[in-house]
């Protein structure tokens, strides 16, 4: 850490890291992008992203071969990178955003229970959506799914908020206990929906529910995206309200924060970005943990730059993830949330064993 | 000027505060001192605005119950009696927070504005240590400096500007206890005024101008040191029997604890 800090830029005062910040930013753009042109150049068909490229500059002749090279790159992988960069940047942003919300490090939509909640929400619609709910998906169309899962994120995070945080001071045990008892309510009434399920509903279910990016459509990425990009442009007018809220929330107020009215834009920021990546991808998990982790080692915790670097990083790693799940077992297709977990969850124990004297259990 | 009248509060059904008035002028330093429970930290809070209260409080003539967050954060800074951080910010960091009102009327521009902070507080080349590895005594003094930044012109387009000190010095060694006391006397000297808790009775007859007494919740007795510092008053509020001496050379009066029995 020492040395980290040390690792500062020459010319800024001493103690202020945002040149590194900003350097590591800039980093981590390039690292998006070298991560996505891998992903449009490798995958399960040889189609050649090069080849597309060239056609868009030289008037080649349409060939039987280019076209389905296009078809391929256009509606096939091309659709599968907008819809990780999307989400692996929410579920990343969310985590931060919760994080400082609680003034815990802890706090991540996965683990305590929001996304679970959005689950609920999305299962809800994909099974009741025939029937019962038929007149709302009819109004809604394609945003029924993501609108749905923002509502169950929404109520579990101002559940979880309500038990956790008394007088502006969030308790960790009890953010941890509520998380586990509500996530334990959302599955045991995803489970009762489930088995409501017809055949049809149930392949849909299972394959959502392992957390997958497989399905990617335009479809989905104007469903999805329209929301998650409205909730990552409200996090840098949060900002610096996070930052003072570090300090407390009633140092916040004297500072001039208006704590009231940035807790709730933050909490719709969270509710809005993991219902959305939940509607389309499933649960996948720790990606709203580790990637701002990481960046706080590396920059330290200033809002201003922890949220941008962790929508690249997390759409870098999510992608990085997906590359993973489409090799390691090729021909076939790991889900990405098996992915996730098999790195987070290691890294999330880590996290406790570091910051144990942290909790208060 | 800031003037509280008849402020009460209960939390719960318990009342924590009984119809207390108090008022600080600017260029003043205004102490509350009491025994601990006695509502101190409970009348700077009210003072602060984060907690409901009946009564009035207002700043330069202004009601606080009407004052938006963001006036209230130009008018006056909050030390909090303790600060811990959920983040591993640098020193630096935090002490920049204090500029985020964007008030605070430093004659010579914010870049460096955190620098003189610390440097102010005795916390020169502190800025790229981090927060949280630091002991208590050095944390409070960060926090001073970043209150110091908010409100560092004590005057601000002729409304003069406050400082509430809940406990300012009760981590720090005699050295610093002083220091911070000094940083105290030289904002109220410039136009601004400070209402500091206090738990030493000595520091507030030697540095402030008026004290409030506070016991059970009430203002007990108001006045010059000279005044509250007296035998009877103080061993019936601390309940310990006190005896008040006076240096030689002024009126300065003064405690021993060696003079005192239970
Ligand atoms: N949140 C609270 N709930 C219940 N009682 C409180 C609360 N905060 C303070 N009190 C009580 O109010 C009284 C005054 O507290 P305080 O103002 O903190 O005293 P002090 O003079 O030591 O700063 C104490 O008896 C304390 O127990
Ligand atoms: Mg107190």
């Amino acid at each position: 850490m020492q040395m980290l800090l040390s690792r500062q830029l020459a010319g800024a005062p001493e103690g202020d890291r945002s040149a590194l910040a900003r350097l590591v930013l800039g980093l981590l753009l390039l690292l998006l992008a070298a991560v996505a042109g891998l992903s449009i150049a490798t995958g399960a068909s040889d189609a050649s992203a090069l080849s597309v490229v060239e056609s868009w500059f030289l008037e080649t002749q349409e060939t039987a071969l280019s076209t389905r090279d296009r078809l391929i790159i256009y509606d096939i992988r091309l659709p599968r990178i907008v819809l990780g960069i999307l989400v692996g940047a929410s579920l990343a942003v969310s985590g931060a955003l919760m994080q400082g919300l609680f003034r815990n490090p802890l706090a991540d939509p996965g683990i305590i229970g929001v996304s679970a909640g959005a689950g609920l929400g999305a299962i809800t619609v994909i099974v009741l959506g025939g029937t019962v709910l038929g007149p709302v998906v009819a109004l809604l169309g394609i945003y029924t799914l993501p609108l749905a899962a923002f509502a169950g994120g929404l109520i579990t995070t101002l559940l979880l908020y309500r038990v956790a945080t008394r007088r502006g001071q969030t308790s960790v045990a009890t953010m941890l206990l509520a998380g586990i008892a509500l996530a334990a309510l959302s599955g045991a009434l995803s489970g009762i929906l489930i088995y409501l399920a017809d055949d049809r509903q149930l392949r849909d279910l299972t394959f959502w529910g392992l957390g997958s990016l497989g399905g990617a459509t335009w479809t989905k990425i104007w469903a999805a995206g329209p929301i998650i990009l409205a909730a990552l442009v409200t996090t840098p007018f949060l900002a610096r309200s996070l930052d003072a809220l570090s300090l407390g929330e009633a140092s916040a107020r004297h500072l001039g924060i208006p704590v009231q009215r940035m807790k709730a834009a933050a909490i719709l920021s969270v509710a809005a970005a993991t219902g959305a990546a939940v509607a389309v991808s499933g649960g996948i998990g720790f990606v709203g943990i580790v990637v701002p982790h990481l960046l706080r080692l590396i920059i330290g915790p200033d809002h201003r730059y922890l949220l941008p670097g962790s929508a690249l990083l997390g759409a870098s790693l999510l992608l990085l993830a997906d590359a993973v799940s489409r090799t390691i077992v090729a021909p076939a297709e790991l889900p990405i949330g098996i992915v996730t977990a098999v790195f987070g969850a290691p890294f999330f124990l880590w996290v406790l064993l570091r910051r144990r004297d942290m909790l208060d259990l | 000027m800031i003037e509280a009248k008849n402020v009460s509060v209960s939390i719960g059904r318990k009342p924590i505060l009984r119809g207390v008035n108090a008022s600080t002028a600017p260029g003043e330093i205004t102490a509350i001192v009491g025994p601990n429970g006695s509502g101190k930290s409970t009348l700077i809070k009210a003072l602060s605005g984060d907690i409901t209260y009946s009564g009035t409080i207002s700043f330069n003539g202004r009601d606080l119950a009407e004052m938006r967050t963001g006036e209230a954060a130009a008018l006056r800074a909050v030390l909090p009696q303790a600060t811990t951080l959920s983040f591993p910010y640098t020193v630096h960091e935090v002490v920049r927070l204090g500029l985020l009102g964007g008030r605070s009327g430093a004659p010579h521009g914010l870049a460096d504005l955190p620098e003189r902070a610390l440097a102010r507080v005795d916390l020169a080349g502190f800025a790229g240590r981090l927060y949280q590895e630091l002991s208590g005594g050095e944390q409070q003094r960060v926090q001073l400096a970043r209150v110091l930044c908010q409100v560092w012109a004590p005057v601000l387009e002729g409304s003069p500007r406050y400082l509430l000190l809940d406990e300012p010095v009760s981590s720090l060694d005699i050295k610093h206890q002083l220091l911070v006391m000094r940083i105290a006397r030289e904002f109220a000297q410039q136009g601004g005024g400070v209402v500091a808790v206090l738990h030493d009775l000595n520091l507030m007859a030697a540095f402030s101008d008026r004290a409030i007494l506070m016991q059970h919740g009430q203002s007990v007795a108001a006045g010059s040191p000279q005044e509250v510092m007296q035998d009877e008053l103080l061993s019936e509020v601390f309940e310990c029997r006190l005896k008040v001496g006076t240096v030689p050379t002024g009126v300065t009066p003064f405690l021993l604890p060696q003079a005192a029995s239970i």
